[in-house]
């Protein structure tokens, strides 16, 4: 029922060059999930998400240290200096962390695009002034666009780009629903296929795909035991092998319920409420999302949003996940682990590289799910 | 010419039979055999009592470390074989690849378990230096795992690391605990417990003059340091014990001691066989659940 | 004085006094309950005079506070330690964790090494995300003392003059005051604020004509001594004492500069650095000096960290911006007011260069710096410490080298001797010399 969602982002690259063949249109590539996606696809743009293959490129190291930068950057930017990404006509950044940011930079000098655009959206999602601080910015950059594509983007665009990504979120939702059964209809890795998808393809053909698997969804027979409900807590997950590993290789049975992981949840979690103003609209919709740990201050908001998830999903135990050298999420995550704790949850703290130590994983995942029997 | 041919990184294998128990006369019999990535154990539980045990060191292939851990354990056993164990559980690096297992269960639970046997019910905190890692574990009375930290990226402060040093300053590895106390002085701790750089280090520490005692102490400072971010993280609650073949060296031991203010139990068997004696223990729950 | 081969050297005169400057700023803030003041502890990014406002502050910048901590290794390895137990990552900026070491310890010790036995519990706080984690760093620090605090948004202050940034920031100047206020129980008078942002702006303008002198040959201050002339910019910029000591020193160096008065009397190559430096190894720039006639004339950290600049044009070389005074902007009220310092100090300062997302200028910045302040090579610290300074790091010694001018990276932390290997980091720059033909002077 999933498959075709695994199969799109496997090839990635393969359907972004057939798109453009296709529409004729430009696509352009975007870092991180604050990246300002409704006014691209209202220009008729399609914007990817810029990921890495879980695969070393000695290119990097000219530019970036690898004891410095965070892993998935170096492998995202790794991608694009092998040539993976040479069909991208522009790339985008909505500022959130410095890691993204320098990869953006590094690849803006290093391969040109036609357009580039560096969006200031605010570290805050508190502080008075902000969403008109980021409408104003949102404005600037659809002139930008416009002058690129050589055309203006209407309030009628806007509104199209709107519904489209309002609709995508929505029906992640829906399906993200299903997880909270006592036998979970979709697991976790069919829910990563299901997510990391959408941001690489067009929203419009992945809704489409998204209403199919919704009529034929609530007939769906799971053969598998369900096990330990676990909870994925992190920042950009594109691991499917460490998320078979865990649902399907550990000696005990577990699924991934639920997660707070910018390629799930928190980034499908909110829409845009549509006003007058779009940009103010939008600019609302990623003031108000869940935030990134970079963006969560000075009140903690990520932790009670893990807490409603906890609840609404029944999650058993948590796996805390940062990219190596990323200290936002490691920061939230000696937190997090303390309020974990504090609650009784059994959780595990690992370190993701580009490429994970899968064996050495396996047996940590396996004594979590280990502390939750009762053998003895 | 002798003396280059000596390979001072091994310790002496070993093997172990209860002379006091008939293996024939008990109801359950279970086992666990821990293949880890240096050396290997397998332990024979007689209805919960130790009956025998081995300690190999670990070849490449998993499955022929298990073989060899087995044969070494049962070959002075009273003609025990593996079709009379009734449950035999898996564990440590190697335990997915192990044949004959019923049931593989991590090394930590197995450590829990098995240094909840070994040092009695008070035990809260372990820490286990193995052959190429090290873990912590908070346990509960019953040696249940309650929260654990590894750390295996670094070769520094397990067993290997200190293999290395017995190679490059020719001590068998065996007697660098107490040679690290017969010193003037207790040294820094060296700077860089990078094995891969250890022998450069050494060496430069020998040109200036230290003496090979001296060198080992502030090795085994290093490790223990090392160790004890570890022990801080997880938060040393006594009774504290120490398993694996690195609670064998003395001069790690005490100096982490002395880090951590808390003094380790003292150890009545061999630390090294904590995760096969777990992995038994184990092996004879999952047996008894099976039979209801 | 004494003559050296070379250039004629002296010490300069204006040391003993910046060192009871800091001695004196810390004494205050520690014994500032004890005498029935505030204690404010603020980020030194933008907000050290927002605060000069309140009369009773006495205000300590976070950063001198944490490079106080990692200067003295013992104390500061205890601090890393103490925050690696309770679960944060070794990787985790070195000054937050100096910080937080200082406050889950309860002590702190003072930059003559005295140790306190209390930390310092500001009853305010503020900082700007300058980088991943300033923000979080006092968000933990204050969540754990029980702090209120204020948490600037600096989003993005490049290219400069952008009124939707300058607007944006103002309001939060605007909201920080009153939340402070509600805080600490007293009022804030606008008179003293107006009067402390003129003096910062003066101070920091007075410190970018010293920074300019420095581009003589030979360099009449070597950077470590710098480290002692800026803490009164990053702590009290707002008092006229600031002001008048920058005064006093910008004539000391102008005075040095016209005699050929040398920092190194044996000055053969100039270098420039780019970020924090190893706080627990400052020995190595004396190494340097004494080694190989290698002085460290700037960086873009102690150039632009407390003094204001631009990029002429956007294309040609650093100059330092123009006051709001000198360009006519009003600053009679508290808006007025803090909407010149957000336009003033969003200009490359402190750590903005950085928090441009490093990649867009920081390699231009280093480039023109190495250029206008005639360095011979470039010696660039990866500092583990600080993931916003070291990001970039590659690309500005790229940018550095592929003009001719040598440059190279050494690993090190601002803050975490443990990471410090000064072995290596000497043969490191013995390499580099000898690489580029430059004479040990010692046998």
């Amino acid at each position: 029922m999933f498959e075709k969602f695994g199969e799109i982002l496997e090839n990635r690259h393969e359907y972004a060059r057939e798109w453009k063949k296709r529409t004729g249109g430009k696509v352009v590539g975007f870092f991180c999930s604050y990246a300002p996606e409704e006014p691209l696809q209202a220009a008729g743009i399609l914007p990817v998400r810029i990921i890495g293959g879980h695969k070393s490129s000695d290119k990097v190291g000219k530019f970036i240290a690898p004891n410095i930068g965070c892993s998935f950057c170096r492998d995202a930017l790794g991608r694009g200096l092998e040539g993976d990404y040479d069909y991208l006509d522009g790339i985008v950044q909505g500022q959130t962390c410095l890691h993204t940011g320098e990869a953006f930079w590094v690849w803006e000098k290093h391969l040109p695009v036609e357009f580039s655009y560096f969006l200031a959206v605010p570290h805050s999602t508190q502080n008075v002034g902000r969403e008109k601080y980021l409408a104003v910015e949102y404005a600037k950059f659809k002139k930008a666009l416009e002058e690129w594509i050589g055309k203006e983007i209407t309030n009628e665009d806007l509104d199209r780009g709107i519904d489209t990504y309002n609709t995508n979120r929505q029906r992640i939702r829906q399906i993200f629903d299903y997880r909270k059964q006592d036998n979970p209809l979709v697991t976790g890795t069919e829910a990563l296929d299901l997510a990391l998808s959408g941001q690489i393809m067009d929203r419009n053909e992945h809704n489409q795909l998204m209403k199919e698997v919704l009529e034929k969804l609530p007939d769906r027979q799971m053969d598998r035991d369900p096990g330990t409900r676990i909870m994925i807590i992190g920042s950009v997950n594109t691991d499917r092998e460490f998320m078979d590993m865990v649902e399907n290789q550990c000696d005990l049975p577990a699924t991934i319920v639920i997660d707070d992981t910018c390629t799930g949840i928190r980034y499908n979690f909110n829409d845009v409420n549509p006003q007058d103003d779009r940009l103010m609209a939008i600019s609302l919709r990623y003031n108000h999302r869940p935030p990134c740990p970079n963006k969560d201050w000075p009140r903690r908001r990520r932790i009670p949003f893990i807490k409603h998830l906890m609840k609404a999903y029944n999650v058993e135990a948590v796996i805390l996940f940062n990219h190596k050298f990323c200290q936002p999420h490691q920061l939230d995550n000696a937190v997090i682990e303390r309020e974990l704790k504090a609650m009784d949850i059994p959780n595990l703290t690992l370190e993701f590289d580009i490429r994970i130590p899968i064996g050495q994983f396996r047996t940590r995942v396996e004594a979590m799910l280990e502390t939750t029997m009762d053998i003895i | 010419m002798a003396e280059d041919k000596k390979e001072y990184f091994r310790w002496v294998e070993s093997t172990y039979v209860n002379p006091d128990i008939d293996w024939k006369k008990a109801e359950i019999i279970s086992a666990g055999i821990d293949v880890g990535s240096v050396s290997s154990q397998m332990c024979v539980l007689c209805d919960g009592e130790i009956y025998a045990y081995s300690n190999t060191r670990s070849g490449s292939s998993s499955p022929n470390s298990a073989q060899n851990a087995m044969d070494l354990c049962l070959k002075d056993t009273d003609g025990l074989k593996l079709d009379d164990i009734h449950y035999l559980v898996g564990t440590g690096y190697g335990r997915v690849n192990i044949p004959f297992c019923q049931r593989a269960i991590t090394e930590i639970s197995c450590h829990g378990i098995g240094a909840n046997f070994m040092y009695g019910p008070t035990v809260k905190t372990v820490l286990d230096m193995g052959g190429q890692d090290c873990k912590t574990l908070r346990l509960n009375e019953k040696g249940k795992c309650l929260n654990f930290l590894m750390n295996d990226k670094c070769a520094a402060g397990t067993g290997r690391g200190m293999e290395v040093i017995a190679e490059i300053l020719k001590v068998p590895v065996t007697d660098i605990g107490d040679r690290s106390f017969d010193i003037d002085e207790e040294p820094e701790p060296v700077s860089s417990t990078c094995v891969v750089f250890a022998k450069s280090e050494a060496t430069g520490l020998l040109k200036d003059g230290w003496s090979k005692n001296k060198v080992l102490a502030a090795y085994c400072a290093a490790m223990a340091e090392r160790v004890v971010d570890l022990l801080n993280r997880i938060e040393v609650e006594k009774d504290f014990a120490i398993t694996g073949g690195i609670a064998k060296n003395k001069g790690v031991v005490k100096r982490i001691e002395k880090l951590i203010g808390v003094e380790a139990l003292e150890p009545k068997m061999d630390t090294q066989i904590a995760g096969a004696v777990g992995a038994a223990i184990y092996g004879r729950a999952l047996y008894k659940k099976q039979k209801k | 004085m004494s003559t050296q081969a070379k250039y004629k050297t002296e010490p300069m005169k204006l040391w003993k006094k910046a060192k009871e400057f800091k001695t004196n700023h810390f004494k205050e803030y520690h014994d500032a309950h004890k005498n029935g003041k505030l204690r404010f502890l603020a980020s030194t990014a933008l907000s050290i005079s927002m605060h000069s406002g309140f009369e009773n502050a006495v205000i300590m910048g976070a950063e001198p506070f944490a490079a106080n901590v990692a200067f003295w290794k013992d104390f500061g390895i205890k601090a890393m330690e103490i925050c690696e137990a309770r679960g944060m990552s070794r990787e985790l900026c070195g000054y937050s964790k100096c910080v937080w070491g200082a406050e889950f310890m309860n002590q702190n010790i003072m930059p003559a090494g005295t140790m306190l036995d209390e930390w310092g519990k500001p009853d305010f706080a503020s900082a700007f995300s300058l980088a991943p984690c300033h923000c979080k760093w006092f968000q933990i620090l204050c969540e754990n003392s029980d702090t209120p605090m204020y948490l600037f948004d600096l989003p993005k202050a490049y290219p400069y003059n952008d009124e939707n940034l300058v607007e944006y920031m103002t309001g939060q100047t605007l909201a920080c005051i009153e939340e402070a206020e509600k805080a600490v129980g007293q009022p804030f008078i606008d008179e003293l604020f107006i009067e402390g942002v003129k003096n910062e702006i003066k101070a920091y303008d007075m410190w970018t004509e010293i920074m300019l002198l420095n581009q003589a040959i030979p360099a009449p201050m070597d950077e470590k001594t710098m480290f002692s002339f800026i803490v009164p910019n990053l702590t009290r910029p707002y008092d006229p004492a600031t002001y008048e000591f920058m005064k006093e020193l910008r004539d000391e160096v102008q005075d040095r500069v016209d005699r050929g008065i040398a920092a190194v009397g044996n000055e053969q190559f100039r270098l420039i650095t780019d970020a924090i430096p190893p706080w627990p190894a400052l020995e190595i720039y004396r190494y340097l000096e004494r080694e190989y006639g290698a002085v460290v004339v700037g960086s873009p950290y102690v150039i632009c960290l407390c003094g204001c600049w631009k990029f002429e044009n956007d294309e040609g070389d650093l100059i330092p911006t123009p006051t709001p005074m000198d360009l006519g902007m009003p600053m009679n009220t508290r808006e007025e007011t803090a909407k010149a310092l957000c336009w003033y100090r969003s200009h490359f300062s402190t750590e903005t260069p950085y928090n441009i997302a490093c990649g867009e200028v920081l390699h231009e910045l280093t480039l023109k710096i190495a250029k206008q302040w005639k360095a011979d090579g470039g010696t660039l610290h990866q500092n583990q410490g600080c993931t916003m300074q070291a990001l970039g790091g590659l690309e500005s010694r790229n940018a550095v080298a592929e003009a001719g001018i040598p440059c190279i990276l050494y690993e090190g932390n601002d803050a975490d001797s443990r990471d410090i290997d000064m072995t290596n980091m000497k043969r490191k720059f013995d390499i580099f010399f000898e690489a580029n033909n430059v004479k040990r002077l010692t046998k």
